[in-house]
């Protein structure tokens, strides 16, 4: 009896599975297979390194409202986590297989990535990377869309010292060590070495990206210099956890942030957060569908786009997508 | 007789009770801010995820199984608890009963899984991991859902500086799985198998109930774990608590639970999770780099096992 129930249970959870893989990429080969049917609408693949972050969504917002406009068919597809780069390399490698017509990219691990970009380049098809600030060691990329992030990161410098006078202890809650941590720090520290002697940064731990480890960072930071005056998280969801450490240790820090994301607006209109950077989510989707239009139409392209990046605050916080849950 | 025996080694967490006296020391030197009332709040806090599931996977370890699904069960519990507070507006209270609940039942389908068809802990609950990752992106389609009632804030909330409900969860929970692991004959039975399985079947023990309930245990800890997480971060994310299982397996095993089974208590569990929490909280503190703090991390876990071994070979001597 017992052991009925249990294989009841397992096949139902089969199925359930199989139920929920529907959305996700079980179900992509078999709308692959729709497409060839579907006659000569040429298809665009992107591959961003997860679907979750609010980033990534906005720029598929705009590769799908650039590719409606030009008659192109938009194909998504990620890894489950952020650090499988293992599966991004598998799915681009599908993708390839599938035939189609370009690839927009961004890669978890731009070594792993080079070899499927190279079967990418044998089978002509071109691709445009995203988000990636250096350029691949090898394999032909015909586009880097990018933002500066080390510029941006400058800027934060500049709105903290205009918001808060330029005599500041700053504590900075870090990323995983990647290209993202060392640009977006050294952009601000730099600056500040630079223009403002006076800022100093006087503590600076790892919250991996996650709002919990953000948060725990910036209380024990916070806890050892109760004199900080800003903490500068190196992405919303960190700066977001940083937020709730100050409100818990009763400290006046001011956190600022950078990503942009809705969630993050939302917080600045709220009263938490003080600031964010706008990375141009939606604009570096549709760049990225313009260069691979151009491509295919045989045009001649720069090899880097730069997107243009932007403090977001309280003056202009309703210009950009918000939303608090 | 045999559980007298056991008894008696079980005082074996003295030494890294020691252990975390040094730390606390060492800690106390070098950073003024270490031992402050308002510091050791912050720690007991930044703790209560692992606490409260290294306690569920005390029972599975002492057992000789592992349960690898814990993470992913924080994550798609506080989605759960989420989506019933604020997108079908149910009361708080009933939210929180209803998503501990689901929690366990997902412990539940684990436990069959293992005892129904014999598989081995390692794989049944690394793919319950996969399943309920999945299941924590697919429910909310990879939104996390943010601003909660005032009332299930009020969990992780603090009064006069000190997050009373928060550390009273832990007091319970510290309790009564103590009580079950030490007095009762459940408790009992769990020392046995992991002690000779084959013995204990033989002997009468309903090997396979006993298992099964020890997940649904492990599951019940995610739950309460999961409102104490989502609470304190004020969201649920899908990817909340990536990781978990294995600072909950470090602490188990720092704390001088034997990965073969039979032999560990709760207390050095507790204070496995304290030296964890303790460490980052200190590195944090003396403002060292990740990656040394990383290794850091690594190297007292290795230490820690190495220290044990070498305590049951001496004791094996004598």
């Amino acid at each position: 009896m017992k052991k009925l129930v249990a294989l009841m249970l397992a096949a139902s959870m089969v199925f359930t599975l199989a139920a929920c893989g529907g959305g996700g990429s079980d179900g992509e080969p078999a709308s692959a297979d729709d497409k060839s049917e579907e006659g000569n609408k040429k298809t665009i693949a992107l591959v961003p390194p997860a679907m979750i972050s609010p980033y990534y969504k906005s720029v598929i917002s705009g590769a799908e409202e650039a590719c409606e406009e030009m008659g192109y068919e938009l194909k998504t597809l990620a890894p489950e986590s952020e650090s499988d780069y293992a599966s991004q390399v598998q799915i681009v490698e599908d993708m390839i297989t599938q035939k189609v017509d370009g690839i927009i990219l961004c890669a978890i691990n731009s070594d792993a990535i080079v070899a499927a970009v190279k079967k990418a380049n044998e089978a002509d098809i071109p691709v445009i990377m995203f988000n990636t600030q250096n350029e691949l060691a090898g394999g032909e990329v015909a586009c880097y869309v990018r933002y500066d992030q080390y510029e941006a990161g400058g800027k934060v410098c500049d709105f903290v010292s205009e918001q808060f006078g330029d005599d500041l202890k700053v504590a900075i809650v870090e990323g995983l060590p990647s290209d993202h941590t060392t640009e977006r720090m050294g952009g601000f520290i730099d600056k500040a070495e630079k223009n403002y002697p006076n800022i100093k940064v006087v503590a600076s731990q790892a919250g991996d990206w996650e709002r919990e480890k953000g948060m725990n960072a910036a209380a024990n930071m916070l806890q050892a210099n109760p004199d900080i005056d800003v903490i500068f998280a190196l992405c919303d969801e960190m700066g977001l956890g940083a937020v709730q450490a100050v409100k818990e240790a009763g400290s006046d820090a001011k956190v600022v942030s950078f990503d942009g994301n809705p969630n993050a607006v939302a917080s600045i209109q709220a009263g938490g957060l003080v600031s964010t950077v706008s990375i141009g989510g939606p604009g570096t989707g549709v760049k990225c569908v313009e260069s691979l239009d151009k491509i295919l139409n045989g045009e001649e392209i720069e090899k880097i786009e730069n997107v243009d990046t932007e403090i977001i605050w309280k003056e202009n916080a309703d210009q950009f997508p918000s939303e608090s849950d | 007789m045999k559980i007298k025996a056991k008894e008696k080694k079980g005082t074996s967490y003295v030494g890294i009770l020691i252990a975390l006296l040094i730390l606390c020391i060492v800690l106390s030197i070098t950073s003024g801010s270490f031992l402050t009332a308002s510091n050791l709040l912050n720690v007991s806090q930044q703790i209560s995820t692992n606490f409260l599931i290294a306690i569920g996977m005390t029972f599975i370890i002492l057992l000789g199984g592992i349960d690898l699904s814990v993470g992913s069960i924080i994550a798609v519990t506080g989605l759960m608890m989420g989506l019933m507070m604020k997108s079908w507006n149910m009361p708080v209270l009933v939210s929180l009963l209803l998503g501990v609940v689901f929690a366990s039942v997902i412990g539940l389908v684990t436990g069959l899984l293992i005892t129904g068809f014999d598989l081995p802990p390692f794989i049944a609950t690394l793919g319950m991991m996969s399943i309920a990752r999945g299941a924590a992106y697919t429910i909310t389609e990879g939104q996390p859902i943010y601003t909660f009632p005032e009332g299930f804030l009020a969990i992780t909330g603090r009064y006069g500086g000190i997050p009373i409900v928060t550390i009273l969860i832990m007091a319970v929970m510290f309790a009564i799985a103590a009580y079950v692991l030490k007095y009762t004959k459940y408790g009992r039975y769990i020392y046995a198998i992991g002690g000779n399985k084959n013995c204990a079947k033989l002997s009468g023990i309903h090997v396979k109930k006993i298992e099964c309930i020890a997940y649904v245990i492990s599951g019940f800890c995610c739950g309460v774990a999961a409102i104490v997480l989502t609470s304190r971060l004020d969201s649920a994310v899908p990817t909340n608590a990536d990781g978990a299982e294995l600072d909950a397996i470090a602490a188990v095993v720092i704390g001088g639970t034997s990965m073969n089974g039979g032999e560990g208590t709760l207390a050095g569990t507790i204070i496995g999770t304290l030296i964890i929490g303790i460490v980052a909280n200190g590195l944090n503190l003396l403002n060292v780099p990740q990656g040394a703090q990383r290794m850091v991390k690594g190297g007292i876990i290795v230490l820690a096992v190495i220290v044990d071994v070498l305590r049951r070979k001496r004791s094996q001597k004598a």
